[in-house]
């Protein structure tokens, strides 16, 4: 049913999902939803890993944990920023937004 | 039980002044509500965070280098027994470690208490007990501080950057006591601070989730602090750039980190380094690991952020990122690198290094050339600079043997160099704070005449130009000089070249800076500035600082190579 | 031996693994079949004489107003971000509570070290509740 290999498939998707959404999505929102997925893909991984080959080592776990708060945390400092975007452009266009070059 | 808070406490020392540093100016702010008390609150800021490097050069382990490798050792021979249960196929052979080897890892602890750093006493696990994994809490060694030494460490190497550290963040704030925004002056040095404590704990950790934990602190805050401006649009904009691209690094970074554990059971470096088999997973792993890190100091082609963020950011933040931030980037990249090395990949990772540093050196420089922004010409320097310290970094790297760090030269050129790049960098980002606040851009054209206007800022200004250019007798010259020799040692001979060759070519953009300030007249109606005491004093610090490492780096130069062997077994 | 040991003992990862997935495969096929079976059977029963009102979309007796989607006051958000620091926050204690009797010796040592933790979230509460961040415009 389950297999190691379709597991790190998986999370080997998520990632690649995660980042082309963070590449090239043009919403900062949709964006910053692509920082989820690639850290979520981490947190498979670990899960993962502990499951099939390391049942004795906790320290996936504690990592899980610690992935999870740090994307709630990174969720919410983002969209503070691009609210305060949305504020000062009026569009949370990444297109559009390019004030400064060079 | 109080021992075990010492022992904990001994290794966080400087992390604890600055949290509880930060707390207490929070909870002044709150209480003195909307007075205004921006110079006072932010000068205690900068009174604590040098408290802090005051109490991490105290830690400073003085005893001779084989004295302090007790902990090292330990910890080596510890995990060296283990290595037959360290890789994948431990499942089917012996992922139980055997009571031999638990014993080994108490003996190990035991030995280690001798080291300043730990001395409770742990439990050892009783005979005939099941022992599992190598975690210490597995191997029966539960108490709280064990862990903590296990997984971070308060060895010189560290001490140095949190030193590093906690300077740059008083000069930070220092520079920002006139900060336009006065209602949330404490929250912004109170984020600076956190800041530092996330680059602390990078430092300090042995463990890829510890360093991933300290790293998005230091992260979250600097995203918050780039989008400061809230009157500014392109502050948002630089908010925002970072945020998106600074997450990308860190998704691939705990990705790395992820695939590791998949493969060792473990994100503990040294599990990892004697661990190190020759199969994809662990290359892949490895690369995203260094090169989520080579995106952080800013190396070419994983610049790209840089320029929008120093250019729209608040300068006392550009200015802490770019020293401190970076150097952490190094450091970290310097103890995965150094856990002993990975071997089986040097020539991987030693092929994208120099890859790196030669594209930062080139892209940095030539780049600068045409930039109008000086805020923008100092991040494509610091690209440049990026790409210099990497050579000593490659310079880590013995070619023919595929080991790391049998000599001291390298890393200490490359600790010297951030040393003094922190100072310089900081003090040039403070003339141009000063300068854009004043005339209100940093264009060129802002510096216009500032002989004039502000004669003694425009001669720091120059000094730390060309120091920044590596002008002799100027500490940019002597960090440049050990680490171009480190290079030279190495046989890197055409990365030395590029090296130098661009350095010269980076004299013409600073020079660019100079002759606007000296040569060309000041625009009309251009006032004279202005410098606040603290921010003058602060500023004359970091030029006497420059120019006596310069003439004098003996001091900071044993400092860097204490710091540097107390990372080599 | 607890459910834990069971799960991770490692002969039996594939056969528990494979279990669980034929539970969770037969209580979805159970919820899928409930669902199709009820609707069916009321609308084969129901009479039918539609009308205006009751057409319209139901949203617990109250007249629906505007439509389905618009946007969310941005003044929502922050109490999102409080949910959600106070959600990730018990996740953490969830591992401290279950380690807490288990160490022997160190149990007023992991008190406290709770108590700094939920301290400073309890500051940061405290901010910003006195910055004025919770109030309702």
């Amino acid at each position: 049913m389950f297999s190691i290999t379709g597991l790190l498939t998986i999370s080997g998707i998520l990632f690649v999902a995660g980042a082309a959404a963070l590449i090239t999505r043009r919403n900062a929102v949709a964006a910053l939803m692509g920082v989820e997925l690639m850290l979520n893909a981490a947190n498979l991984n670990f899960v993962a890993g502990w499951r099939y080959f390391w049942p004795e080592r906790l320290d996936a776990h504690v990592a899980v944990l610690l992935v999870i708060t740090v994307a709630a945390a990174e969720a919410a400092v983002g969209l503070a920023i691009i609210l305060n975007l949305y504020r000062k452009f009026g569009t949370v266009d990444l297109e559009q937004i390019r004030l400064m070059r060079g | 039980m109080n021992v075990e808070y010492l022992a904990i406490a001994k290794l966080f020392l400087p992390e604890i002044v600055l949290t509880v540093g930060a707390l207490l100016l929070l909870g002044i702010d709150l209480c003195l509500g909307k007075r205004d008390t921006r110079r006072a609150l932010v000068l205690l800021g900068a009174v604590i965070s040098l408290a802090a490097a005051c109490v991490a050069l105290l830690q400073w382990d003085w005893r001779p280098a084989e004295a302090q490798y007790v902990r090292q050792a330990a910890v080596t021979s510890a995990v060296q027994r283990m290595a037959p249960a360290v890789g994948r196929d431990a499942l089917t052979h012996a992922a139980r470690i055997s009571e031999r080897d638990a014993r080994a890892v108490t003996t190990a602890y035991k030995a280690a208490r001798h080291d300043s750093l730990v001395e409770s006493a742990a439990t050892p696990p009783a005979d005939g007990a099941p022992v599992m994994g190598i975690a210490p809490y597995d191997a029966g060694l539960s108490s709280p501080s064990f862990s903590a030494w296990w997984l971070f460490t308060a060895d010189n190497f560290a001490l140095i950057f949190k030193a590093i550290f906690a300077l740059a963040l008083a000069l930070a704030l220092l520079l920002s006591t006139r900060f336009p925004v006065a209602r949330y002056r404490g929250e912004f040095a109170a984020l600076l601070m956190f800041a530092a404590v996330g680059l602390m704990v990078m430092v300090g950790s042995l463990d890829l989730v510890g360093i991933f934990l300290g790293l998005e602190l230091a992260s979250l805050c600097c995203y918050a602090l780039a989008a400061w401006h809230k009157q500014d649009a392109r502050s948002a904009e630089a908010g925002t750039k970072y945020l998106l691209l600074g997450s990308l690094a860190s998704a691939i970074f705990i990705y790395g980190a992820s695939l590791f554990f998949v493969e060792y059971g473990s994100t503990h470096l040294h599990v990892l380094a004697h661990g190190a088999a020759q199969s994809p997973l662990t290359l892949v792993a490895l690369l995203m690991v260094l090169v989520s890190f080579l995106f952080k100091v800013a190396g070419a082609p994983f610049h790209l952020w840089a320029p929008d963020v120093y250019q729209g950011a608040p300068t006392a933040m550009v200015a802490f990122l770019s020293t401190a931030g970076k150097a952490a980037g190094f450091a970290v990249l310097v103890r995965v690198l150094s856990a002993h090395g990975f071997q089986a990949f040097s020539e991987k990772w030693l092929l994208l290094f120099i890859g790196v540093a030669a594209l930062s050196i080139l892209i940095g420089n030539l780049v600068a050339i045409h930039q109008n922004n000086v805020k923008r010409l100092l991040a494509y320097s610091g690209v440049a600079q990026a790409g210099y310290v990497l050579i000593g970094l490659v310079a880590m790297a013995d070619p023919a043997g595929g080991t790391l760090l049998n000599e001291a030269l390298p890393l200490t050129a490359v600790i010297f160099y951030l040393a003094a790049y922190m100072v310089m960098n900081i003090g040039a980002f403070a003339v141009v704070g000063i300068v854009g606040r004043e005339s209100g851009g940093e264009e060129l054209s802002a510096f216009a005449g500032l002989r004039a206007r502000a004669p003694v800022l425009a001669f720091a200004f120059t000094l730390l130009l060309l120091s920044l250019g590596g002008i002799p007798l100027l500490s940019g010259f002597v960090g440049k000089w050990y680490l171009f020799l480190a290079g030279v040692y190495q046989g890197q001979y055409l990365l030395v070249l590029i090296g130098t060759t661009m350095s010269v070519v980076s004299m013409y953009y600073y020079l660019l800076v100079i002759k606007q300030m000296y040569i060309l007249p000041a625009a009309d109606g251009a006032q004279p500035i202005r410098v606040g005491a603290l921010a003058a004093a602060g500023l004359a610090a970091i030029t006497l600082v420059t120019v006596a490492i310069g003439i004098y780096p003996g001091p900071l130069y044993t400092l860097a190579q204490a710091a540097a062997k107390s990372l080599m077994p | 031996m607890t459910l834990v040991d069971t799960v991770i003992s490692r002969g039996n990862i594939e056969s528990t693994m494979t279990n669980q997935a034929i539970s969770i495969a037969v209580f979805f096929g159970l919820g899928l079949l409930f669902w199709m079976v009820a609707l069916a059977a009321s609308h084969l029963v129901r009479p039918r004489r539609p009308s205006a009102a009751k057409e319209a979309t139901y949203e617990c007796g109250t007249v629906p107003v505007g439509r389905a989607w618009y946007q969310v006051h941005v003044r929502y958000y922050i109490y999102a971000l409080l949910f959600v620091l106070f959600d990730v926050e018990v996740a953490f204690l969830y591992p401290w509570a279950a380690i807490f009797r288990r160490l022997d010796g160190f149990t007023l040592f992991l008190l406290i070290d709770v108590l700094i933790f939920l301290l400073i979230l309890v500051f940061g509460l405290v901010y910003a509740w006195r910055k004025g961040a919770l109030e309702w415009e």
